[in-house]
């Protein structure tokens, strides 16, 4: 038996904004601890990882862990029928093949059940170790998908150069290059609008600009956006979700070469 | 009502008595039918002396009562007691078939439940619809406060009558007991106020739909002052009625005025349709609105032929509609398929892009697909059924026109950008293997690699996953990709920036290594 009620119904649909484009299809983990997912995109190359806390849900019933399969897509669907203020209750019963969406609004007059099958998908659960990283960027999340935005509409990949002076981000492509710096700005009364850097190392690396764009779907979750880099490693792009977790996006950086001479 | 007409109309009678067990009362039967109400009393009475064994009858019988001659009594008997409660009477009385049912129903109620539903079905019909109840033009007594419609008789028989499936009542009876009903009807000796039929307007708005003709729709001559009076009354009456109010009946005719409302927006642009009212205009149904409105606007922009050829195309218009539906409800796969398949041979090359801007558009807006389609349909026409080298130039020239209607649309939404680079790059993989080994500094690398580069691959075994990603692979990506890029993607390509997306396939595969190679399995 299981039954997660989750206030921030919002919060769900967001989350499944977020990874929709990415995943299409992914096993939800629920136990004790929380309600999880971890999935990689169909090339492989990007793998985003969800977790909502126990705590964060107004009631969390979980007597054993379960794995529920379900399209994303689908999923998307049946919480876009909630509305914002609704109160969102999971629900699933052991051994069951489908998982029930109920729907409260917020004064109660209105509950709506949506139930979904769900699938038998066969995931590979990936460790991922904690790693110590070179530098980590802590700044609005807006300005991040802005500036993924920006630049994919001039190249494909994006280098993303930590130093002192601040993160640039840059780009070349067939009309030009473009780069755009941010530098360190603690602004005290307003901490979600500032930009911090954390550094031991000088970092570079080059991503694809294309999954950073769909990692900036999650921007409506989290006002600020965690950029943690280590050459060799992925890169590891965070939004917290309100207090109660977190979505990770972690994408493999691209293979420099002596010279981006491949570019017709 | 011919002899044939009629013999019909009793098979039906009697479908719905013995078979579905439906109340058949005279006023439905005028509604449904069409037919006056002094003609459906006979049908009736025709039908129970033909078929009446093993039916209940109910009679309305009207006259003075014996006991009380001030008092003029008219009321619902069945068949059994008829000769009973004549006795009640003085003198001569009048006798009609009030409705045939199979049984006499316990509860009164279900005797006026079909033409009840009937009648707020209609009336649930825009204010604009002049329906036999809002004109009362079946009725046997006439009020001086609704004007008939006579005309309109003749062209609601086609093809409404069948829709309208339950029964009305005059909103003055659905307030009161039956047995009042029957009163008021028996004063008047046919006292059905309305009866029914479709309005013209309806009625030639369907025809609009088969069509796709736009233009006879709006020639439609409407009937402001008819049911107007009666309307007024009606809200008395039925506080429900509302104009725009879908009916119960849920027969997709009214939801389609819904619809058409919106698109009546743009029809005072087309000189045609200033040439009749605005209250024809709203009460056409919204599907013949639709089509008169895909029909109307390439004429609106366009010339004389593509009109001609816009009708031809009419036809094939909601099918081919189905058909973007279903792709966009397909997975981005399916579209890359789509795309990379060779199918468009029979298209000529310009025809393609439009194809492609199709594809692109129809997940997010329905309606500048449909337009796109329209064209699309359109210029296929141009080029097939006329040689004039001009008038293809033309044809292409209103593709791109349409192309730049299409531009803000499509740069408004970074997604479709997105989805249209993905389109190309992600073509190609079809053709990839996913290869796994170790390299040289012991990690697991899967990789993925283009299937005709496997062997090669293999020879090169030796040399380092950077110098294999780095040298051998852009020729072979460069070698397979051209085929898809060339026939499928051109449109997106070049909004999305030419060759910068379709080396976004070949160059991620070839530097984008995997995330499984940074991560082990758990």
């Amino acid at each position: 038996m299981l039954e997660l009620r989750l206030v921030q119904g919002n919060l769900l649909k967001k989350v499944l904004e977020a990874v929709k484009d990415l995943v299409t299809d992914a096993n939800f983990d629920c136990s004790s601890t929380g309600f999880s997912l971890q999935a990689m995109d169909s090339s492989h190359v990007a793998l985003v990882a969800l977790l909502l806390r126990s705590e964060g849900f107004e009631h969390y019933r979980c007597d054993r862990n379960v794995s529920m399969g379900m399209n994303l897509n689908n999923m998307a669907k049946m919480l876009k029928c909630a509305g914002n203020d609704d109160i969102v209750t999971i629900k699933a019963d052991d051994g069951s093949d489908t998982v029930t969406f109920m729907f409260e609004s917020p004064n109660q007059d209105k509950i709506a059940d949506f139930e979904m099958k769900l699938m038998d998908i066969d995931s590979e659960h990936l460790g991922i170790p904690e790693a110590e990283y070179h530098a980590i960027v802590r700044m609005p999340s807006s300005e991040f998908a802005r500036i993924c935005k920006d630049l994919s509409s001039i190249g494909d990949t994006v280098v993303i150069s930590v130093t002192k002076e601040g993160v640039k981000f840059s780009t070349r492509g067939d009309i030009g290059n473009a780069n755009v710096v941010c530098r360190q700005n603690t602004t005290v009364d307003k901490p979600e609008e500032s930009t911090t850097i954390e550094m031991h190392e000088p970092v570079s690396l080059t991503f694809a600009l294309r999954y950073m764009n769909s990692f900036t779907k999650a921007t409506p979750l989290s006002s600020t956006v965690t950029i943690s880099l280590s050459s060799e490693l992925p890169v590891v792009v965070e939004y917290k979700i309100a207090e109660m977790g977190y979505i990770r996006f972690y994408l493999a950086p691209k293979i420099e070469d002596e010279e981006e001479d491949v570019k017709p | 009502m011919g002899a044939e007409g009629a013999l019909d109309v009793q098979g039906k009678i009697q479908a719905l008595v013995a078979d579905k067990l439906q109340v058949v009362s005279y006023k439905w039967l005028s509604r449904n039918f069409s037919v006056s109400s002094n003609d459906a009393k006979r049908l009736l009475q025709e039908f129970v002396t033909n078929h009446g064994k093993g039916l209940e009858v109910i009679y309305a019988l009207s006259g003075w009562l014996k006991e009380n001659p001030d008092v003029y009594n008219i009321r619902l008997v069945s068949g059994c007691k008829l000769a009973e409660a004549k006795q009640d009477l003085r003198g001569k009385c009048s006798v009609h078939v009030y409705s045939v049912q199979a049984s006499i129903p316990k509860d009164p109620a279900a005797i006026w439940n079909t033409e009840f539903v009937q009648a707020e079905e209609l009336f649930d019909q825009p204010l604009t619809v002049d329906n036999c109840l809002r004109d009362n033009r079946f009725c046997g007594v006439s009020n001086s406060f609704v004007q008939r419609n006579v005309n309109g008789k003749s062209i609601a028989m086609e093809p409404p009558a069948t829709e309208i499936s339950a029964g009305a009542v005059p909103p003055k009876t659905t307030a009161s007991s039956p047995p009042f009903e029957a009163h008021q009807h028996g004063l008047s000796k046919q006292p059905d106020p309305m009866s029914g039929i479709l309005s013209p307007t309806a009625a030639v708005a369907m025809e609009g739909n088969d069509d796709t003709v736009s233009p006879k729709v709006r020639a439609v001559p409407d009937n402001p002052p008819l049911g107007k009076v009666k309307d007024d009354a009606s809200f008395f009456n039925k506080k429900k009625v509302a104009n725009e109010k879908t009916s119960h009946g849920g027969n997709g005719r009214s939801l389609a005025n819904l619809w058409g409302r919106a698109s009546a927006k743009s029809k005072p642009e087309i000189p045609k349709v200033d040439a009749t009212n605005d209250i024809s205009r709203v009460s056409a149904t919204s599907d013949a609105q639709i089509s008169a409105q895909e029909a109307l606007e390439p004429i609106s922009s366009d010339d004389e032929w593509q009109k001609a050829s816009q009708k031809e195309s009419g036809g094939s218009i909601g099918r081919k509609r189905r058909v973007v539906l279903d792709f966009s409800d397909e997975e981005d796969e399916a579209n890359v398929v789509n795309l990379a398949l060779p199918e468009p041979s029979s298209c000529q090359s310009e025809l393609c892009p439009k194809k492609n801007t199709d594809l692109e558009g129809m997940g997010f807006d329905g309606q500048a697909a449909e337009k796109t389609r329209i064209r699309e349909e359109k210029a296929s026409v141009g080029v097939s059924g006329l040689s004039s080298e001009a008038e293809v130039g033309r044809s292409r020239k209103v593709d791109i026109d349409e192309a730049q209607d299409l531009g803000p649309e499509k740069s408004s939404d970074r997604n479709r950008e997105e989805q249209a680079t993905d389109y190309v790059s992600t073509s190609p993989k079809r053709a990839k293997v996913l290869k796994t080994r170790i390299d040289e500094r012991g990690r697991e690398v899967t990789e993925v690699v283009w299937e005709e580069d496997a062997a090669e691959k293999g020879k090169a075994a030796t040399t380092t996953a950077a110098d294999n990603t780095s040298r051998d692979r852009p020729p072979s990506a460069a070698k397979s990709s051209p085929p898809a890029p060339r026939h499928a993607p051109s449109v997106p390509a070049a909004k999305a920036g030419g060759g910068r997306t379709t080396k976004a396939g070949g160059a991620k595969d070839n530097k984008q290594p995997n995330i499984l190679s940074f991560f082990k399995k758990a």
